[in-house]
């Protein structure tokens, strides 16, 4: 259990859709009766907001519990809740504008269709310090992936690396996500949230790291095999390898001149290749100041994406493959994007920049970097 | 259009699933001596949606893979939605439009008159065409090099079209795509609608289908419902403007909402929907909106006989007459010049059915009313002495009989349909004031 932010900081309410300082006295009386003091603005706050609150009240009698027990599930997987409370963010660190309420205002009124944003070289110089603390971040809670923890461990170690180095999880609150990383495991594509399921040897788990510092976003994901039973599981390991190789096909590509909408034939020729499908709801898309913005990057073929590759455009690149159908289902989450046959599905991510010939990969991987290929079976 | 050769290229566009088009069943393309045209295969109510192309699948500007090349050189409209068409013709295959593209003739293209040579241009002196200007091609220059200027500057990376390299085959690309283009709303502006296009235009702008798009949409993204507020002029977001903004965007939304009801389904498609029956085998036509032939001439580069929005003016004429009047009727015309809102030289002419509009009768009256005041309501009333001055005018600007040697027979035949038809508009007034 996290303790609740500290006396010194201003108290704010705890609705997510809010979050504004407040002196009200008003508690969630569930929290409390868990020794958790949260406090509400007013009634409207917490009514309003419950439907999120409520993911951290426990149930009585068990340890955990599936929230929603009428939900058709596509495959075994189940959330296990109750999900932790949220971590806090100190005020010392730089917050973009959606921390307070979970809205990116500046991404809504901003950015508008067939502009892409060219960075300038100092624009260039804090995404590539972003990106590399990213990279660093990933790469601290991958050495953590075992048989056994939680991905709210997980989470909890993203959460903490990320502060270490004094920047926010760009996750948290945007769009009142609760959590400060997505852990995808099995079938399910993306956005899957931190809970107390501990990972199984045999899984396989994409853990999605996005973080914010002195203005800049950087995003990066990797889908890693959980225990020796994954690594050795030809379809598994066919699966998460022609994911990898797919990002790097596509990443090959990019140079000045490349028209976005090119990207998604060469994955799908490769996914088709070895019998999966892409998925084509979730797509990349443009990264800087902003979280998400233009361009759109699909990953399927034949797509009519706007924009070419210019030098000094930001984007990321992350296909999304299933080992069956392409379809995607959402959890009454409202996060969770699972297969429709609940097949396992793989990803990879990582942010680039458009350079005078080519690409850099501002989240590359290290020599020191958990996981990597492994050959086919 | 004229110029499409292979409808089976633009059919089997609207069938790919990826495209989420629609076609109607009922619908067939044949050749008409005019090139192609859409009949139906069955009796159509008012009302059917014959083809639908979500505003995603149209070959626009703000749809091209050189979309945010053409938002940074700040190059939009019409100049924007030719370049992109080139570039994606220059794909080839790659385009995600090629098979319309390729649908397209451009081996025998028709030039736009400001294009014809000297020869021709001469021929059309002193009509309506070369009075709008149809025959200057100043404008169509300037976008050639905007194009060019555009890929220079981008020539390290995408290579230019072919198309850049000459003046002519530029123009009649630009002949094509503006022949073609429909306007779509305040985010595509100009785009070309694969299918929408086959529809020919009615000689007399009496069509039985209309295109149908929303155009009321955000500029900024081309959504019903979004962020984007409509005073929101400066590009940077402002944390300071935070409560003003969250309440502007508010009242945009509900805006939106309530528009979203009613435009739910349709905002995000371009349709041709048919406004009268249908007969069967008969060939569908769509209205373009009334225009003149000069009008035609310079989008479509064709014109039709006694075509009922032509007008024939005769300010020059009027503008020649008055420097030859005595000082009190040069009075007269001073203050005409100062009533008078609009450029009234223009409002002087005479209309499709040789009627002289009401400008023009008011002006000739003045020239030959006598004494010293005039009444201002009887103006309009046409004495013979003003009906004369008219038909002398009307004498005047008739375009002397002359014998059209060019070799282009298209080119020829414009050019004799345009001076026939304003001599015959003139005669018709001439005969009109002879009561």
């Amino acid at each position: 259990m996290n303790p609740a932010p500290s006396e010194q900081e201003a108290r704010r309410c705890a609705a997510p859709d809010c979050g504004k300082e407040t002196n009200s006295n008003l508690k969630c009386p569930i929290c409390l009766k868990n020794g958790l003091t949260m406090y509400f603005c007013n009634s409207g706050c917490y009514r309003r907001s419950f439907h999120i609150h409520k993911a951290i009240h426990p149930k009585e009698g068990v340890d955990m519990y599936d929230p929603f027990p009428n939900f058709e599930y596509t495959g075994p997987l189940r959330p296990a809740y109750p999900l932790s409370p949220p971590r806090g963010i100190p005020d010392k660190i730089q917050k973009p504008d959606y921390a307070q309420n979970g809205k990116p205002l500046s991404e809504i009124k901003n950015d508008k269709t067939n502009q892409i944003r060219v960075l300038n070289e100092d624009e260039i110089r804090q995404m590539r310090i972003v990106n590399q603390l990213g990279r660093e971040v990933l790469d601290a809670a991958a050495a953590h992936i075992r048989p056994g923890i939680t991905t709210d461990e997980i989470d909890r170690i993203v959460h903490e690396e990320t502060l270490k180095r004094r920047a926010y999880p760009s996750p948290y609150n945007y769009y009142n996500y609760p959590k400060s990383v997505c852990t995808s495991v099995n079938e399910v594509i993306c956005h899957g949230i931190p809970d107390k399921r501990p990972l199984e040897d045999g899984d396989i788990v994409n853990l999605d790291i996005s973080i914010y510092k002195n203005g800049f976003h950087a995003d990066l994901n990797e889908t890693y095999y959980v225990g020796e039973k994954a690594r050795t599981n030809p379809e598994l390991v066919n699966l998460v390898e022609t994911t990898r190789e797919c990002l790097y096909k596509a990443i090959a590509l990019v140079k000045p001149g490349l028209p976005f909408r090119q990207i998604g034939n060469v994955i799908e020729e490769h996914a088709t290749k070895h019998g999966l499908s892409v998925v084509r709801t979730y797509c990349g898309h443009g990264i800087n100041t902003l979280f998400h913005c233009q361009p759109d990057v699909l990953h399927y073929a034949k797509n009519k994406g706007v924009g070419t590759c210019k030098k000094g455009i930001t984007f990321t690149i992350e296909p999304m493959i299933n080992m069956g159908t392409y379809r995607d289902i959402m959890w009454p989450d409202n996060w969770t994007a699972a297969t429709a046959d609940g097949k396992p599905s793989a990803q990879f991510e990582h942010t680039l920049l458009v350079t005078e010939d080519g690409v850099e990969v501002l989240t590359a991987r290290t020599k020191k970097s958990p996981g990597g290929p492994v050959p086919r079976i | 259009m004229t110029s499409t050769i292979d409808p089976s290229k633009v059919i089997s566009w609207l069938r790919q699933p990826h495209n989420k088009a629609f076609w109607h069943t009922d619908l067939q393309v044949r050749h008409t001596q005019h090139g192609v045209g859409v009949f139906a295969s069955r009796r159509i109510e008012p009302g059917t949606v014959l083809l639908s192309v979500p505003k995603t699948s149209i070959l626009s500007a703000h749809n091209s893979c050189i979309a945010n090349l053409l938002c940074d050189a700040q190059i939009y409209g019409m100049h924007a939605l030719v370049i992109a068409f080139l570039y994606e013709k220059n794909v080839g295959a790659a385009s995600p439009w090629s098979d319309y593209i390729e649908s397209i003739n451009f081996a025998g293209a028709m030039l736009p008159p400001c294009m014809w040579d000297a020869e021709a241009k001469s021929l059309l002196a002193g009509t309506e065409a070369d009075l709008m200007g149809v025959l200057d091609s100043t404008e169509l220059v300037a976008h050639y090099e905007l194009a060019r200027r555009f890929a220079t500057q981008h020539a390290p990376m995408i290579s230019a079209p072919a198309e850049l390299a000459d003046l002519s085959q530029f123009a009649a690309v630009v002949l094509a795509v503006a022949s073609r283009a429909f306007e779509i709303d305040h985010f595509h502006l100009s785009g070309l609608v694969p299918g929408a296009d086959l529809f020919n235009h009615h000689p007399d702008g009496h069509g039985s289908v209309h295109f149908e798009a929303l155009a009321e949409v955000c500029p900024d993204c081309g959504k019903l419902d979004c962020g984007h507020g409509s005073d929101d002029s400066d590009d940077q977001f402002d944390e300071s403007d935070d409560s003003e903004d969250s309440e502007d965007s508010q009242a945009t939304h509900e805006v939106a909402d309530a528009q979203e009801k009613d435009n739910d389904e349709n905002s995000e498609l371009c349709d041709i929907v048919s406004h009268t029956s249908l007969v069967p085998d008969t060939e569908i036509f769509n209205t373009y909106g009334p225009l003149s032939n000069a009008e035609l001439l310079a989008r479509y580069a064709f014109c039709v006989d006694d075509n009922p929005h032509d007008t024939v003016c005769l300010g020059k004429q009027v503008s020649a007459h008055r420097k030859r009047v005595n000082p009190a009727i040069s009075r007269r015309l001073r203050w005409w010049s100062r009533q008078s809102e609009q450029p009234w030289l223009l409002e002087c002419y005479v209309d499709a059915n040789g009627t002289p509009s009401p400008q023009l009768c008011c002006v000739a009256k003045l020239f030959t009313a006598p004494g010293k005041t005039l009444s201002r309501s009887r103006l309009s009333r046409l004495t013979p002495s003003a009906r004369r001055l008219i038909q002398h005018w009307c004498a005047q600007r008739k375009l002397p009989d002359v014998p059209i040697t060019i070799q282009d027979a298209t080119t020829a035949a414009h050019i004799r349909c345009i001076r026939d038809n304003e001599n015959r508009i003139l005669d018709k007034c001439i005969a009109k004031l002879n009561y």
